[in-house]
């Protein structure tokens, strides 16, 4: 038993530098298949509606659209969206994917609609 | 003179909030009373509205921890209904993550304890280790809290041989580094004061009682559903129950200590003996299951952690239950705390591991004067650690 | 399967025509009771090894106008390996059934939580109040019936 059986390792600790990162000076790279913001191509979108049946809390709905064959794409709400990846894994034609963009917050409501 | 103190709920951490109320008599606690409730979200009833493959990202947002142990219960429940089995590889990443999410879970709980017990450059240092194993989290599954990988039927995303090197040299330095905590704990003098002959719980106690995870495995009772029950892959790793004897706060940190050494073993066993195959089943989400009903036991970090499902046929389940580990070692603390000092409510009640929601505002009231005391979580660690230094040596004449 | 049989045997020996007994896949055992025999079962399996009781749960069966309630027990130290959930029926009227505090004294939190989200009473509990529901609730107020219907979604 002893006091302080730290203080060697912390005296040495103080000559290293520091395990943290400076943050907003210092932007650190999320990793491939990070599942951060959602993006969309509309062009490949076919309307079927499944992403919006499969999604755990009501994110997304379906507008009116004149680009897709059904007449329908799909409108995601990234403020209620959890990232779980439904949408993305039942898409039939990957119209959905995912990006490392781990930077999601505004100041309106439109700036958090894809 | 008696007092009554009320120790108020709010913690922003993780699982339930929890307000005690004890009754003092000077400084020594005579009767305590637990009140819970504060982060009551009506997830069973939620749970019912939701088809069974929306419940997976449901029910991993109960706890912020133990999410991956919460998902796969409810996923292995379900593969129970559904009547199917998972492939074998697809069980082989489920237990590896697991086990990630033990020692995670063990390196938080440890650096908690330091920082109640005042001791921050080793609160600082377990954290420090611990984010090299989140980040072999976010690499594998993509977030580091809430992993999702699991589905019924198996798990989302499968990994490849880079990604289980990398998970073998993370295994091997949390071997490296909780060598060096085993040391410290065990031999530091002003940890073991505040830690040894404190809140006692002998054998029959626990088991009468109804305690569950490594709180009872310090008792001495070889009580572990990956032992006793085993399911998915236990069987055949190098998995061992681990025990001590002596039954007190200390025993409980050495217990989750040495259980890291068993939980980065089988992440090094995974990472050398996983077969080759699919890894999901591929069940549509729009499939309805059969008229069924499962029960569904894991062992999550914090204790035994219990499921009952129901299907009656739709696409929607009609009744899942959830018992957490936490509630069911509520009781204990109650029979532990009595007889102890208010200066240590913090290791006592932060040795079950509840999720630190515990304590954030103490009331004292003084019946008799009518005055009242407010001190908020930092105020009462504060009080407890300068209390003990001008306490010591009656402290350590009575109990040594 | 000899553990399993043999547990099945004492139980139709000591019960005989009061209890249906079945298995499922897992080898978990399902047994089905009367109100009124419930807690002789539960005492005689304390006595075999099953010192453990992990939950209680409530169903609500609106059509048929009953409760179901299990008994989820668990023993460690014999029997391994067979789970047992033990199911009795009341009354949806006037819920009411004896508590099990004297064989398990850990039931406490659980037939609180019984009361508070389903409404049945437990006779000989000491301090039956609600637990997770704040205590300025109207008396009436138990969501998880299947009455109770909350709206989800836009």
């Amino acid at each position: 038993m002893t006091w302080g059986a730290v203080l060697k390792d912390a005296f040495k600790n103080l000559f290293k530098k520091p395990a943290t990162v400076n943050y907003p000076v210092v932007l650190t790279k999320a990793p491939e298949g990070y599942r951060g913001k959602i993006d969309f191509d509309v062009n490949k979108c076919l309307g079927c509606g499944n992403c919006a049946r499969v999604c755990p809390t009501y994110a997304i709905t379906m507008v009116p659209s004149e680009v897709t064959k059904l007449k329908k794409q799909p409108q995601i709400e990234i403020a209620k969206c959890v990232f779980c990846g439904s949408c993305v894994d039942i898409c039939p034609t990957k119209a959905l994917w995912f990006t490392t963009d781990y930077h999601i917050s505004g100041f309106t409501k439109d700036e958090l609609m894809v | 003179m008696s007092y009554r103190m009320p120790i108020g709920p709010i913690h922003p951490m993780l699982k339930e909030p929890i307000n005690f109320i004890f009754y003092l008599d000077g400084e020594i606690i005579v009767d305590a009373e637990p009140n819970i409730g504060y982060a009551h979200r009506g997830i069973e009833k939620l749970a019912e509205n939701k088809t069974w493959f929306q419940n997976l990202y449901l029910l991993e947002k109960i706890c912020g921890i133990c999410s991956s142990a919460h998902q796969g219960c409810y996923a292995q429940g379900a593969e129970y209904i559904f009547d199917v089995e998972p492939p074998e590889r697809a069980l082989h990443i489920r237990v590896m993550m697991w086990e990630l999410e033990r020692i995670h879970s063990h390196l938080l709980w440890l650096g908690v304890v330091a920082h109640l017990l005042g001791f921050d450059t080793l609160f600082m240092y377990t954290w420090r280790d611990r984010e090299r194993v989140l980040d072999i989290v976010e690499e594998i599954s993509g977030r580091r809290v809430g992993y999702s990988i699991n589905t019924v039927g198996g798990t989302r995303r499968d990994v490849d041989d880079n990604l289980l090197n990398k998970a073998k040299k993370v295994a091997e330095f949390i071997l490296e580094q909780t060598k060096y905590y085993e040391k410290v704990f065990t031999e530091d003098k002003s940890l073991l004061i505040r830690t040894q002959n404190i809140g006692m719980l002998s054998k029959t106690d626990a088991i009468r009682l109804g305690t569950v995870g490594p709180t009872v495995r310090a008792s001495d009772v070889k009580r572990d559903i990956r032992y006793n029950f085993p399911y998915a892959i236990y069987e055949e790793t190098p998995f061992e129950v681990v025990t001590f004897d002596s039954c007190d706060v200390f025993s409980r940190v050495v217990v989750r200590i040495r259980e890291m050494y068993v939980s980065a073993e089988i992440v090094k066993w995974i990472a050398e003996n996983i077969p080759s195959g699919k890894v999901d089943l591929g069940i549509s989400p729009f499939k309805k299951p059969p008229v069924n009903e499962a029960i569904s036991i894991v062992e999550a970090p914090r204790g035994e952690l219990y499921y009952y499902l129901k299907s009656n046929g739709d696409l929607k389940p009609e009744r899942i239950k959830v018992r957490t580990p936490t509630l069911a070692n509520i009781i204990s603390v109650i029979h532990m705390i009595k007889g102890h000092y208010i200066a240590d409510i913090p290791p006592i009640v932060g040795g079950i591991d509840p999720c630190m929601a515990c304590m954030d505002r103490v009331l004292l009231v003084d019946i008799n004067k009518e005055k009242k005391v407010v001190m908020d979580k930092e105020e009462l660690i504060r009080y407890s650690i300068k209390w003990y230094k001008k306490n010591k040596d009656i402290v350590i004449s009575e109990r040594w | 399967m000899g553990a399993l049989e043999e547990l099945k045997n004492k139980l139709s020996e000591k019960f005989g025509d009061k209890i249906k007994l079945s298995e499922d896949k897992r080898g978990v055992l399902w047994i089905e009771c009367d109100v009124s025999d419930f807690k002789e079962i539960l005492a005689f399996l304390c006595e075999l090894g099953y010192s453990h009781l992990s939950t209680i749960t409530a169903l609500d069966h609106l059509e048929e106008n009953k409760f179901a309630l299990i008994y989820h027990i668990l023993s460690f130290e014999n029997h391994p390996k067979i789970p047992i959930c033990l199911r009795t029926y009341i009354n949806r009227d006037s819920p009411e059934i004896e508590t099990v505090l004297d064989i398990y004294p850990h039931a406490l939190v659980y037939e609180r939580e019984v009361f508070d989200l389903m409404g049945i009473k437990f006779k000989g509990h000491k301090g039956l109040k609600r637990l997770l529901i704040p205590e300025d609730a109207p008396e009436d107020y138990h969501p998880l019936r299947k009455d109770y219907k909350i709206e989800v979604g836009d």
